[in-house]
């Protein structure tokens, strides 16, 4: 082959390349749309079914809708079963009962049963997915298997999906799958939450752990879901971990949990000797907690050289209403033109906001 | 085949290297005519090898080019096997979702200010606040949001995590009491200083950059927050697709309808943005070497920010440059970190309409890539840098920077070459081939991952304007870029003094009004 020959080859193959591309597109486009006018008007009958049976107040209203959903010919079922799953995760109540036993009714939660120990990933996840929007109690034990699976996203799936579930003897391994960044630390908070009480043995026991990741995770839970009779220990992690990530963890779930031991294990982790991310969050939950006995200590830490920690005082004490305001006052006229003074002045307007008055401003602003 | 192509090579001509050199040698004893030959022998010469690396670097562009296409798709398709199993409820519901610091940079943008910020506090999001840094406006900017929004003038204390050029004026909320909006006003210092004075009064531990007229998607802060979520550990950046809005149907500062704009130069840079913006960045994430994310929308750490000293604003790129900068510094301290790009969430930015704003933007944009460059040069080739040493900053310093350079030359160049006898016709068609036959290819190729991805354009009409559209791509846009970016390099070089320059805004087009949502 010359030269000559080689180039206009070469234009040959970009030009049908070029065109096969462009008819990839078209038809691409042209199948998508058949595909999508098609379902509209399959479901298009059907549909209402659906809305009946979410809307039904009783088994009566329920029983007809149920009925003709489960009878549907496969074919029509399927341009309905995506919208199905997709309010599985939006309603409630009577709605979610009915919706439930007619996706069982259909077979899903037997084929995503079987589909758990299928070969692509995407099955699995999806299979673990709409278990857990199924709330299906029998699938936990392989869903916990599924934790140690080895693809990331199936991984996540699990996690989820043992949360919705509602498997509390699942949250020591939902623990456990966290090591090493294996699962999102998000997505296991979440699901540890949804666990609820249930779960507080295996995350007090977490607090032991090694990985500061599991301690932070436990910390943060055990302050969301509001377990007081833990705070004892959460004030020995607040005072001892070993991570300032988990301590300010700690600091945060203590602000929520408020209870009398939390309040004085606050007021200390504010003092100079705590790392500096501890002490701004130690000042937050105080505004949290919300009692007036914070009041001196946020007053002092107005004065403090740290912007965050300052700050953090202000807005506690803003929140903290009236017994704060006194001392805000105070700071202004007895650290006039200091940093303190600027703080107070800014919790004082929010302080007006909240109580609807417009905001006081310094006469000679000091910023 | 590589007989043939050897072919083709042979086409560059007949004058050999060393004949050249001994017709040089021995220049200096012979006649005028046997010096002249040898000047016309070396010049072909030289003409011939100029010739075959304009070929070799098309070729390895559009290959280039190519191979990110291709890597966006894998990520594509990866996203799409994910909405079968992840909701973004999770996000939505999860009282962990790190809290998002809006930033608004605004300079006189009373046009359209309101809107934006209200359709930015109605974004889907669990917890999030709008900084809005009014920067020295002259218009009724500020103006405009105190009686949107019933602003009054509450004492905040400024801290100081990041220098601030600019005189913080006073600060303002709503008087209702609500802490999700605060107004800034300050004195003018430009984009850079006063996206910094936002990222200090910024109260949560995300902030996400956005122009004061880009319009995002209702869930796009959930979306471009989901790496952060998934691993809050070692994400510490992450940049949203950004695309043209010029002739899509705007609803209370929403895109509710996407359509293709009218011009044809705008109809360009939406196959522009979607080649080199969505894919080519979602290709560099997927490399794990992303480099750019747009000043118009970008979610960053804040604590990061702060360690990297925020933005220069003695730079006219400073959205790369701050994204260079993290990759130095965490680079630098070894930790392991991910700056990720997200090719759905989208922010709808206005793109010039006429010749002369574009031309301004684009001297910006080279400009602000040959600074960039120049700053960071220790890290360019420097294995310590990792990837973005050795394969990013590389490729931008040969493909990007280099590009209009190689494109002007080229078309200055092989004219003269073909008619110097350098090479031949086969040769100059190859060439040709090579730089834009190549390139109408891989326009086609990112046309039908658009459609199979995003499909965002649902007219035949519009596919059939963007099928065009990336075939007049080649032929005097992107010769006139070329143009601008050479400019924008000799600004560069010259260090004269940086200009931002106005942008004229067209406006939206929205339903039920004949003029249109003017955006100034």
């Amino acid at each position: 082959m010359n030269s000559a020959q080689l180039v206009s080859l070469s234009i040959a193959v970009l030009a049908v390349a070029v065109v096969l591309l462009g008819l990839v597109i078209i038809t691409g486009r042209a199948l998508n749309r058949h595909r999508e006018r098609r379902d509209a008007r399959l479901s298009a009958d059907v549909r209402p079914l659906l809305m009946e049976l979410i809307g039904g107040d009783n088994d009566e209203e329920l029983s007809e809708p149920l009925l003709l959903l489960a009878a549907l010919d496969e074919r029509v079922w399927r341009t309905l079963e995506p919208s199905a799953i997709s309010m599985l995760g939006k309603v409630s109540g009577n709605a979610r009962v009915a919706l439930v036993r007619l996706l069982e009714q259909r077979g899903l939660a037997r084929t995503a049963s079987r589909d758990l120990s299928g070969l692509g990933a995407v099955r699995r996840a999806v299979a673990a997915h709409v278990l857990g929007l199924l709330g299906h109690a029998e699938a936990a034990f392989p869903l916990v298997r599924m934790l140690s699976d080895r693809n990331p996203e199936v991984r996540a799936a699990a996690v989820r999906a043992l949360g919705q579930v509602g498997a509390a003897g699942a949250a020591g391994p939902i623990i456990s799958s966290m090591a090493g960044g294996r699962v999102p630390f998000q997505l296991v908070a979440q699901a540890l939450i949804r666990l609820g009480s249930g779960a507080r043995p295996a995350l007090v026991k977490a607090l032991s752990y090694d990985d500061p990741a599991q301690r932070a995770v436990a910390v943060e839970v055990l302050g969301l879901i509001g377990a007081v009779e833990t705070a004892k220990v959460l004030v020995r992690v607040l005072a001892g971990d070993a991570s300032t990530d988990v301590r300010v963890r700690a600091a945060r779930a203590l602000g929520r949990l408020g209870t009398p031991v939390c309040l004085d294990a606050l007021l200390h982790a504010t003092g100079p000797g705590h790392p500096h991310a501890v002490r701004v969050e130690a000042a937050a939950a105080l505004g949290d907690l919300g009692s007036p006995r914070a009041v001196p200590t946020l007053q002092e830490l107005l004065a403090d050289p740290r912007y965050q920690v300052a700050h953090n005082a202000a807005l506690s004490l803003a929140r903290l209403g009236g017994p704060a305001t006194a001392a805000l006052t105070e700071t202004l006229t007895e650290r006039a033109g200091t940093s303190a003074a600027d703080h107070a002045w800014e919790a004082l307007a929010i302080q007006d906001l909240q109580a609807g008055h417009m905001p006081r401003l310094p006469a000679s602003p000091s910023r | 085949m590589s007989a043939t192509a050897a072919g083709v090579l042979a086409g560059l001509g007949t004058t050999d290297v060393p004949g050249v050199l001994a017709g040089a040698a021995g220049a200096a004893g012979q006649s005028v005519d046997e010096i002249v030959d040898a000047i016309r022998a070396g010049a072909q010469w030289t003409l011939m090898v100029i010739s075959a690396i304009i070929l070799v670097y098309s070729v390895a562009i559009n290959t280039s080019y190519l191979m990110l296409i291709f890597l966006a798709t894998w990520d594509a398709i990866d996203s799409h096997r994910r909405l079968r199993f992840f909701s973004q409820e999770d996000t939505y519901a999860n009282p962990l979702t790190p809290a998002i610091s809006v930033i608004m940079a605004a300079y006189n943008e009373e046009a359209g200010i309101a809107e934006s910020v209200r359709a930015m506090m109605s974004m889907r999001y669990p917890t999030f606040e709008v900084v809005v840094v009014d920067d020295g406006s002259k218009d009724g900017t500020f103006e405009r949001l105190r009686a949107e929004h019933n602003l009054v003038e509450v004492p905040r204390v400024i801290p100081d995590d990041l220098p601030m050029r600019g005189k913080v004026l006073s600060t303002h909320v709503p008087a209702d009491g609500s802490a999700s909006l605060l107004v800034v006003r300050k004195t003018n210092s430009g984009r850079a200083d006063a996206n910094n004075v936002g990222i200090n009064l910024a109260r949560h531990p995300l902030v996400c950059i956005v122009d004061a007229d880009s319009l995002l998607d209702s869930s796009a802060l959930l979306q471009v927050a989901r790496p952060f979520a998934d691993d809050p550990l070692n994400v510490v950046a992450t940049g949203g697709v950004v695309r043209i809005a010029n002739g899509c149907e705007v609803v209370g500062g929403r895109v509710a309808k996407v359509n293709m704009p009218r011009s044809w130069l705008v109809r360009i840079q939406v196959i522009e943005y979607l080649r080199a913006f969505l894919l080519g960045r979602t290709g560099w994430s997927r490399l794990g070497g992303l480099l750019v994310i747009s000043g118009a929308f970008g979610l960053f750490r804040r604590d990061v920010l702060i360690e990297v000293g925020g933005f220069d604003p003695d730079t006219i790129g400073e959205d790369a440059e701050m994204v260079a900068r993290f990759h130095r510094h965490l680079r630098e301290q070894r930790r392991d970190y991910r700056i990720v790009f997200v090719s759905e969430p989208v922010s709808w930015t206005e793109a010039p309409s006429s010749m002369a704003v574009l031309a301004r933007q684009r001297r910006r944009w080279s400009r602000g890539l040959a600074e960039l460059l120049w700053r960071h040069r220790k890290m360019i080739g420097n294995p310590r840098y990792g990837r973005i040493g050795m394969l990013t900053l590389p490729y931008f310093v040969l493909f990007e920077l280099l590009a209009p350079v190689v494109n002007l030359g080229g078309l200055a160049l092989v004219p003269i070459a073909l008619w110097a006898d350098a090479i031949n016709v086969e040769f100059a068609l190859a060439l040709l081939l090579a730089s834009y036959g190549y390139a109408v290819l891989v326009g086609f190729v990112a046309l039908a991952v658009e459609e199979y991805a995003f499909r965002r354009y649902n007219s035949w009409r519009d596919l059939g304007v963007a099928a065009v559209a990336s075939v007049a791509e080649n032929f005097g846009y992107r010769q006139f870029n070329a143009w601008w970016g050479l400019q924008g390099i000799f600004a560069a070089l010259r260090r004269t003094k940086q200009v931002w320059g106005v942008m004229t805004r067209e406006g939206f087009s929205t339903p039920g009004r004949s003029t249109g949502g003017n955006r100034g």
